[in-house]
């Protein structure tokens, strides 16, 4: 990162680190030959920061967000959220982590389609045990801000895919997780509704100041993230600084 | 040759005596009971047998019809496990992705293993109660059923002059009902184990990108 070169009566405090990926390394099993996407990754996380993961389709990007939010496991390297090794983490209490500290957004939504938006909103909150008339409360609320307080009984399939990238979002944040990995969030949607999606991450995140992590190959949605972090082939190509 | 008991004891010279006496009972099951009643009151000398003893053969063959009738329907259950087996299987397969979506939540294994386990414990109460319902009604109407199935087919399922038997006996042991109820409802829950399991072991990862 850049020092700030003028004097400033008060010097910013540096934010602490929230995640930090060392020598990440993860390999595949494909027909007998050893497939390596990620080499050697190195990448470190702020708390409150937004970063976008740029890189082409197959660079890496979703194995990386999987080992950061602890889906999966590196070959090799390890990972540091605050100061806890995910390595250590037996898989209850990985389930917890990702309960509690991350929200997913995918490409693809994954709502149940079974649930109508609010009980999908509600999910992760049910399954930390949150009372349910307080994850209820938690979900109208989300889905509230991010503008579909009037589609709270439809089911995924009765909604666009921008709402249901919405009610996304809104299952994200349920739990107040300290970090957001959203895979290529605009992915499925076309470009002015992938820009509102972009926009309202951006808005939640100056809000909420909770760390952003998108991921995706569209240098538009990048432009939008101070710091862009580009994966080529496996490996961290450049960090610019902001 | 039917005469009168005056008559009888004339021919047979019994005075005021008689060869045997019939005892009919309200409860055909008490017979033992009774037996031993009468063999204390009368004393030695005189011979006390029971419907049970004098109709042996054809009661030991119902015993055996009825553990032959046991292991049926014991093995036609273990089929219906399969049944809830295979459909659980099916049911894993389809909905491995909403399975990854719920890991990358936060659900345990736990919780996906119990999600899945009470579907067959639904399965099984649902059974079990549908059976005890139905179970309770055919043994109670048993008699109605197969005087209606001998009206329909005009095919006698359990002829008198076989089994002696004008009606079809029966007999509600509620601890029998304890037993197959309980045994159905385990076996239900051992049916929906495996494909639980191996829900709850699915890797986040594969399981979200399960086509």
């Amino acid at each position: 990162m850049s020092e700030a070169a003028a004097p400033t009566p008060v010097s910013p405090r540096p934010s602490p680190l929230l995640l930090s990926a060392r020598g990440l390394c993860k390999a595949y099993r494909l027909d007998h030959r050893i497939v390596d996407v990620l080499r050697h990754v190195d990448l470190t996380l702020a708390k409150g920061e937004l970063v976008a993961l740029r890189g082409a389709s197959g660079a890496g990007k979703s194995t990386l967000l999987h080992l950061l939010g602890g889906l999966d496991v590196p070959t090799a390297g390890q990972i540091w959220f605050a100061d806890q090794n995910l390595a250590t983490l037996g898989p209850r209490e990985l389930a917890r982590f990702r309960n509690r500290k991350i929200g997913f957004i995918f490409q693809a939504y994954h709502l149940l389609p079974e649930l109508d938006a609010l009980e999908n909103v509600c999910l992760p909150a049910r399954l930390a045990r949150v009372p349910a008339a307080e994850a209820e409360r938690r979900g109208r609320d989300l889905l509230l801000r991010v503008g579909l307080g009037h589609r709270l009984e439809h089911r995924p399939g009765e909604l666009s895919g921008g709402e249901q990238q919405r009610v996304a979002i809104a299952r994200a944040l349920v739990n107040a997780p300290e970090i957001i990995l959203a895979d290529e969030p605009t992915g499925n949607l076309d470009s002015h509704t992938g820009e509102q999606i972009i926009a309202l991450l951006c808005a939640l995140h100056d809000e909420s100041r909770v760390t952003l992590l998108i991921a995706t190959h569209d240098a538009k949605v990048a432009a939008r993230a101070p710091r862009v972090v580009e994966l080529v082939d496996g490996q961290i190509a450049a960090a610019p600084a902001s | 040759m039917l005469c009168s008991l005056a008559n009888a004891q004339d021919l047979y010279d019994l005075g005021e005596g008689v060869h045997g006496l019939l005892i009919s009972l309200h409860h055909p099951e008490q017979a033992e009971a009774a037996r031993a009643e009468l063999a204390g009151k009368l004393g030695a000398g005189l011979e006390i047998t029971t419907w049970m003893e004098e109709n042996s053969a054809i009661l030991e063959a119902l015993i055996v019809e009825k553990n032959v009738m046991f292991y049926l329907l014991f093995f036609i259950t273990i089929v219906a496990a399969f049944g809830i087996t295979s459909a659980l299987i099916t049911f894993v397969v389809q909905k491995t992705r909403e399975i990854g979506t719920l890991k990358a939540l936060g659900a345990s294994s736990g919780q996906v293993l119990w999600l899945f386990l009470s579907q067959s414990l639904v399965v099984g109460v649902v059974g079990v109660m549908a059976g005890f319902g139905l179970g309770l009604l055919a043994v109670t109407y048993r008699n109605h059923f197969l005087r209606f199935m001998r009206g329909v087919t005009g095919f006698e399922l359990f002829p008198a002059r076989i089994y002696q038997f004008n009606e079809l006996p029966g007999l509600i042991v509620p601890g029998d009902i304890g037993i197959i109820c309980g045994g159905s409802l385990l076996i239900c829950l051992l049916a929906g184990l495996a494909p639980a399991w191996n829900a709850s072991r699915l890797a986040p990862v594969d399981a979200l990108r399960h086509e």
